[in-house]
């Protein structure tokens, strides 16, 4: 693995988890916001 | 753990193809000088230090806190303080705890050992790494002037159950940004963690290679990222609901204030895990440094991990038992708790097995993992009678309950960063404790823990309920008991303090790997005792 690849890994998997986070966050008041309809 | 760190190469030798960029990377420049070092601090060592000089900080904080909840019920009446300021002190001394103690000290264990045991010169996201630990001291100075605004300190539990935390005054807002705050800082270090482990390991290091600190870590920081936006949506919709006309949970506009408590648990039981994998990682490594012998069933523990995560998301309803659900939601919850009980179990035989025909000597983190062992299972015990949905119809909101996660959380979870600091304090100040102080420590928060917490279950089979500054005489003589323990916990932790402290200044040089006479496995005693300012700057190869 090069040094390249191992940034472009970090890069990716910052990424992922953070809009992981973000819809979840997003998705339960979401269906918060559904069942009180 | 692995037998393949017994093969680790260490920092000197197995050279790989990407070691000379790490060279280059960091270009040998040692720590800046003064206050700067600290604060633009982005060096894993560095962050880890502050992580964990904040968390002491914070536990003594949240510990004052607890004396004045056990000044208050050394006898029956009120004496010290009044009722509101009572119910301050618990909802306060509960956040500080969790937020405060327990969770950044794990954090700082994970950003010390964490690099040093994949073989990473540092974590992957160092100025992130910066951000979420700075955001910790903003949110808790936040927290702690809420007690001297009008109205005082949030009273209404840490729960933040509505409608009761929407009748918070003036403090209720800085209550729901400090959460917010906690939680980008904690959702930050996880993903740093996790960056940092499925990216940073050293050549030859798969994933059922790394030690057991860094599985239970990896676990935990998935967990973090999956439950503590829920948490963050949680109190954004209090936040909405009292401010801004919506009724997420108000009753009176067509809202649901149980719904609440669904999603609160939802975040709330996983946090309960997050508190105790890393945990569970400390202890995985301490018992075969001690006893001698590799880890037994290495693999059956990182299954067991991942078990125990997975069930955490599917439990968290036993906590509002009482609010009432279907009988099928009844029993679902009640048989998927018990169930966690088998991967504990597991957990607990194999660390048996490791002891069993070992040669186990008692340095201090060996006392507190073999306290941990005994003391954690009497809280596992109890969590399992909380299970059954008859009988916490009986426990539910009386001191069992308190028993019962205390006996989880403090010769448990703060049990194990204890024998975490033991373990590797000499590792990362290259000092050696004094060895019979740190023994005095141990016997002292043994014992004391037990008159402290012991008690509470007797007093919680009889009725007494949490969270009220007065009490029926007929629990007079076990809260005494419960406050003399209280406060030789709170006094002996003084001396954990002067330990570290003195430590840090000076002691006996401690050698590289620290324990000789034990058998420490793992890429972190390759290095030297304090360890290079650039941890790993030739990845080491683990064969």
């Amino acid at each position: 693995m090069t040094q390249n690849d191992r940034k472009r890994g970090i890069r990716r998997s910052a990424i992922w988890m953070s809009l992981l986070a973000f819809a979840i966050y997003a998705g339960f008041i979401l269906m918060a916001v559904l069942r009180s309809g | 753990m692995s037998t393949a760190h017994t093969h680790a190469a260490g920092h000197s030798a197995g050279h790989s193809g990407h070691a000379a960029d790490h060279h280059d990377a960091h270009d040998h420049h040692g720590p800046e000088k003064g206050w700067r070092r600290w604060v633009f601090a982005t060096n894993h060592k560095d962050i880890g230090t502050l992580y964990m000089l904040f968390s002491m900080t914070m536990f003594f904080i949240g510990g004052a806190m607890a004396m004045v909840i056990r000044a208050e019920l050394f006898k029956p009446g009120m004496q010290l303080v009044d009722p509101m300021f009572f119910n301050s002190m618990t909802t306060m001394h509960a956040l500080i705890m969790i937020f405060g103690a327990v969770m950044p000290a794990f954090v700082g264990l994970a950003n010390w050992m964490i690099p040093l045991q994949v073989g990473a010169p540092d974590m992957a996201l160092p100025r992130m790494n910066n951000f979420s630990f700075w955001i910790l001291p903003f949110a808790f100075t936040m927290l702690l002037a809420t007690l001297f605004v009008p109205g005082g300190a949030p009273a209404g539990g840490w729960t933040m159950y509505p409608p009761l935390s929407l009748q918070n005054g003036t403090s209720f807002p800085m209550l729901i940004f400090a959460v917010h705050l906690m939680g980008a800082s904690s959702i930050m270090g996880a993903i740093n963690v996790v960056v940092t482990i499925m990216n940073m390991r050293a050549p030859g290091m798969s994933l059922l290679k790394m030690p057991l600190f860094v599985w239970t870590w990896l676990i935990t920081a998935y967990l973090l990222v999956a439950v503590m936006p829920v948490l963050a949506g949680a109190v954004t919709m209090l936040l909405t609901d009292h401010y801004f006309g919506t009724s997420f949970f108000q009753a009176a506009g067509g809202g649901d204030p149980v719904m609440f408590q669904h999603i609160f648990w939802f975040f709330g039981h996983p946090e309960v895990y997050i508190m105790i994998l890393p945990a569970f990682g400390i202890v995985s490594e301490i018992i075969p440094t001690f006893s001698r012998k590799p880890l037994f069933g290495y693999d059956a523990m990182v299954y067991a991990t991942a078990s125990i995560a997975f069930l955490s998301f599917i439990v968290w309803a036993h906590h509002m038992f009482t609010v009432g659900m279907p009988l099928a939601g009844q029993m679902f919850f009640m048989l998927a708790t018990m169930l966690i009980s088998v991967p504990t179990g597991v957990k607990v035989f194999n660390w048996t097995a490791t002891m069993f025909k070992g040669s186990i000597s008692f340095e201090p983190p060996m006392l507190f993992a073999i306290s941990f062992l005994f003391l954690f299972t009497i809280g596992g015990f109890s969590g399992l009678m909380l299970a059954m949905v008859p009988a916490d119809f009986q426990y539910h909101d009386t001191y069992f309950v308190v028993a019962h996660f205390h006996y989880v959380l403090v010769p448990g979870a703060i049990f194990s960063i204890m024998a975490a600091v033991y373990y590797w304090l000499p590792k990362w100040t290259g000092h050696m404790y004094n060895m019979k102080l740190a023994t005095w420590h141990f016997w002292l928060s043994t014992v004391f823990v037990n008159v402290l917490f012991f008690p509470q279950h007797f007093l919680g089979l009889a009725g007494m309920p949490r969270r009220i500054p007065d009490y029926s005489t007929q629990f007079a003589d076990w809260n005494m008991v419960s406050s003399i323990g209280g406060f030789g916990f709170g006094l002996s932790q003084l001396l954990f303090a002067y330990i570290v402290i003195s430590t840090m200044r000076s002691g006996v040089k401690a050698t590289d790997k620290v324990w000789d006479g034990g058998t420490p496995q793992g890429l972190e005693w390759t290095l030297s005792s304090p360890p290079p300012y650039h941890s790993f700057e030739v990845a080491p190869e683990v064969k």
